[in-house]
């Protein structure tokens, strides 16, 4: 069964800004991150005549997803991309059944021999689909299918089956807008299971490198594991587990593949970088002030607090270096009632507040739009409206760009979640 | 609306005949967002079977890949500069169509770049549809002026004393 939104918004368009006028009413800011931002709000789905025309030898398609084990991508259709790709490079990691239903979703035709995004019968823009890579299916030496340990987008491999399991989740205190997270349950009583084997994703990424000029760049991420000596030590050791054996494959000292992972702490940071090599660093405040996240992310609240968790950011920067640690703000989940921001503009004012008091530490930030699927705490709620998404991503971009904090591990080429990093590159 | 609305021109055998030559001067030219231009030699310029020209931008980070990438987001004009060896030139007035950062056609451009070169890299194949192409050599040009503006030249020249 489809993992899908709960919530219907019948008169949105009656209510909100369409993307033709916020093209309008925003000028300067891409028409394609405009877009995508829209897609990621309101999901899309493919005529019958686009299904026949998907041919998933040739592109991603989401059924065969390992992604789908991690709560990410689950869907009801036999045929379904995992991502879209525009005509300037930005990409779009969406499935159909992100926030399916809560709004319209665009619609995407098969027209004079092309796949095109559509509107009410408006021809929007073309459209292509994340491709297949050489290596899926391929074996690792164990048996398993490659794409179940490492996934790909247009231009990044993806270890996101790391650990499947969250700590924070498995004790009740998982992150109340997480879609990843629900699928803790699956491992509660074997969070052992939950980890990959590094040998194979060893194996996985040494064969994906094969196919020349396909991959810019490596992303891992997990489930938090709070566990250790002190807190995160055994996270700590899962990446660098799969960071050593990635590293004797590269020459040079230095890796710049990212990390998505808990905040570590200054000594961990430097353990982690004299094993691995690696220093791109990503570790998620979510939301835009301490209030907030104590009842939207109450684990990480009270394991580290929300002080706490900008201090680790802050000590990252002196560990690794200005451009290489981030962090990701779920824009629209501070948002939800009761306790989140009434009105979209005291949400926008609180992220550009929080963005440029980290850029004056020299950490950059990220956002992306809220998905939501049937699975997740805030299953009743929506994301915002397009202008706010807009107002949002160019905001943030403008104050990275104020303070020269260029994250290129983020960017539209290496990682593609996040509008406002796509908006670096002009 | 972000969706291009081109009036494609079709090029004609010899200027994509020139396009294609190994020989030929070929210039790029850009503006940023706030319309400054920048233009650079560009030696990767080339036609393709649509008749959409396209080229190899080699930086992530140039200047050019910024300002191709602003005209792709808002529509905005580039100039493509062809000079033979015989003097003949040309001006393709174009707007970028695609940025190719993924697929068989951008790998075979990155196999057939690092093979020649190891340390370079791809950063986009793009692709611009042309809408208008000029005859810019200067003999064509200045004749293409005196039968259409006389008014414009000095008086001496028609002078007999």
């Amino acid at each position: 069964m489809a993992d899908t939104a709960e919530l219907k918004l019948p008169n949105w368009r009656n209510e909100e800004l369409s993307y033709n006028e916020i093209l309008e009413k925003y000028p300067s800011v891409s028409p394609f991150v405009i877009l995508k931002a829209d897609i990621l709000r309101r999901g899309f789905t493919l005529t019958e005549k686009a299904k026949e025309h998907f041919d998933d030898s040739i592109y991603i398609n989401a059924i065969n997803n390992s992604e789908k084990d991690f709560g990410a991508v689950i869907t009801s259709e036999s045929k379904a991309p995992v991502g879209l790709l525009l005509r300037d490079g930005t990409a779009i990691g969406c499935s159909t059944n992100q926030n399916e239903g809560i709004r319209d979703p665009y619609v995407i035709d098969y027209v004079d021999d092309k796949f095109v995004i559509t509107d009410q019968g408006e021809q929007i823009e073309d459209v292509d689909f994340w491709r297949k890579p050489d290596y899926y299916g391929k074996l690792t030496s164990k048996g398993n299918p490659m794409e179940t340990v490492l996934t790909a987008r247009p231009r990044r491999l993806d270890v996101f089956s790391a650990n499947k399991y969250c700590n924070f989740w498995g004790r009740g205190e998982g992150c109340k807008f997480c879609s990843l997270g629900p699928a803790a349950r699956f491992y509660r009583n074997n969070p052992e299971a939950a980890l990959a084997d590094p040998d194979e994703i060893e194996e996985a990424v040494v064969e994906a490198l094969k196919q020349k000029g396909r991959f810019t760049t490596i992303c891992t991420t997990a489930g938090s594991i709070t566990t250790g000596d002190k807190l995160f030590d055994d996270e700590v050791k899962m990446y660098s587990e799969i960071y050593t054996r990635i590293r004797r494959h590269f020459k040079g000292d230095e890796l710049r593949f990212q990390y998505v992972a808990s905040a570590f702490d200054k000594e961990q940071l430097i353990r982690l970088k004299e094993a691995t090599g690696n220093i791109a660093f990503t570790t998620n405040l979510e939301v835009p002030t301490a209030e907030l996240f104590e009842w939207i992310c109450p684990g990480k609240a009270k394991d580290v607090g929300y002080e706490g968790w900008k201090q680790r950011l802050y000590d990252a920067v002196e560990v690794l270096g200005k451009g290489n640690v981030n962090t990701q703000i779920v824009a629209g989940a501070d948002l939800v009632q009761p306790n989140g921001f009434k009105t979209e503009n005291e949400s926008v004012e609180a992220i550009l507040k929080l963005t440029e008091e980290l850029a004056q530490h020299d950490v950059g930030v990220v956002a992306n739009v809220w998905g939501v699927v049937s699975t997740i705490i805030f299953k009743n709620f929506y994301p915002p409206s397009l202008e706010y998404y807009t107002k949002v991503f160019s905001g943030v971009n403008d104050i990275q760009q104020k303070y020269g904090i260029l994250t290129y591990f983020d960017d539209y080429k290496r990682c593609g979640t996040h509008p406002s990093s796509d908006l670096l590159r002009d | 609306m972000a969706y291009p609305k081109i009036n494609k021109v079709e090029l004609s055998d010899t200027v994509k005949e020139l396009l294609k030559s190994k020989d030929a001067i070929k210039v790029l030219a850009t503006t940023d967002k706030h319309g400054e231009v920048h233009a650079v030699f560009k030696g990767s310029i080339s036609v393709n079977d649509d008749g959409n020209i396209t080229l190899i931008e080699v930086l992530e980070s140039s200047q050019t890949n910024r300002n191709l990438t602003h005209a792709i987001w808002f529509n905005r004009h580039v100039s493509v500069l062809l000079k033979d060896s015989a003097g003949n030139s040309y001006q393709i007035k174009g707007i970028p169509y695609a940025d190719h950062t993924v697929g068989p056609e951008y790998e075979e451009v990155y196999r057939n770049l690092t093979e020649k070169n190891p340390d370079a890299d791809v950063a986009g194949y793009w692709e611009i549809i042309p809408d208008e192409v000029r005859l810019e050599t200067f003999k064509e040009r200045l004749q293409e002026e005196i039968e259409t503006l006389p008014i414009l030249g000095h008086a001496d020249k028609d002078f007999i004393g």
